[in-house]
């Protein structure tokens, strides 16, 4: 058997689904079986979905950082997949933690959207990633893909902590970080479990969509490389070079 | 605000945040089929 023939006929794990859809229903009932905050009312549930939203687009970027670097250093285009498929997962969960955040806004600050370093840093991140998305798209040679993506996966990740500590360098209308900060956490401690149920089990959740996501990646590349090693002719049949005379 | 009105705005983030996450896992589910189907076919 070809390793073609053994990647189509490898059966496919359904344990990353079932992880996927186990984590979002704890979530889910974990966020819905607490009490509600005393100033924002049930509102303070969206913190449940929104924060670990954001803390998986942290993570998602730092690990594209990593496979990045990994790639450049060994040249194996599996840290490349790694790097693509973390990246992909993190685009969807920062436009997540985006658009959980409009929703939230507008009944607490009453805008969808203010120009605040925390929002704008934080669009900024999400179509730079896209960029590293779409760069990916520009050619079809697996190797000159990988060490340009390689490339921006490791400088792009300097937004992090410009979008993590935006809040604490400037004056803005978000309120500053909940978990990941050096003073201690300053919340009820229903609230901070419930908020920990639900960011381990997003984390459980991108592990297991990574293991997918980088299932796909791998057969995208064996077509892109069956279709590159094709015996087809490049301009088709219906081209003919043209005939040159002699001494001209 | 009214109590009924934070409810709403709870429903309407979760079923935005579920929306979009089914979503994604369908797409890459679909991906994942279509790709062995194609290269099934061209192998």
């Amino acid at each position: 058997m070809t390793p073609r023939e053994q990647t189509i006929e490898r059966p496919t794990s359904v344990w990353p689904w079932i992880t996927m859809g186990v984590a979002g229903t704890v979530t889910f009932i974990a966020s819905m079986a607490v009490g509600p905050d005393a100033v924002q009312g049930q509102l303070s549930r969206i913190m449940y979905v929104h924060v670990p939203a954001a803390w998986l687009a942290y993570l998602a970027f730092f690990v594209t950082m990593a496979a990045s670097a990994m790639y450049l250093w060994r040249k194996d285009l599996a840290w490349d997949r790694r790097a693509a498929s973390s990246a992909e997962i993190g685009v969807v969960f920062t436009g997540l933690a985006i658009g959980l955040g409009m929703i939230w806004a507008k009944p607490t600050w009453g805008v969808w959207w203010t120009w605040d370093a925390r929002l704008t840093l934080t669009a900024i991140m999400f179509f730079v990633y896209l960029g590293y998305l779409a760069l990916r798209r520009t050619t079809t040679d697996l190797n000159a893909r990988a060490k340009r993506s390689a490339i921006l996966g490791v400088l792009a990740v300097v937004q992090v902590p410009l979008v993590h500590f935006s809040v604490v360098w400037w004056r803005t209308l978000h309120q500053p970080p909940t978990l990941l900060k050096p003073e201690p956490i300053d919340m009820d401690t229903s609230m901070l479990v419930t908020l920990g149920i639900a960011v381990v089990s997003f984390t459980v959740m991108y592990v297991a969509m990574m293991f997918k996501r980088i299932e796909l990646a791998r057969l995208e590349d064996e077509i892109t490389e069956m279709q590159q090693t094709a015996d087809v002719p490049i301009a088709g049949e219906a081209v003919t070079a043209p005939a040159l005379e002699r001494g001209a | 605000m009214e109590f009924a009105d934070q409810w709403n705005w709870v429903f309407l983030a979760y079923a935005f945040c579920y929306t979009v996450l089914v979503t994604y896992v369908v797409s890459i589910a679909a991906r994942i089929s279509r790709s062995r189907k194609r290269l099934g076919e061209e192998s």
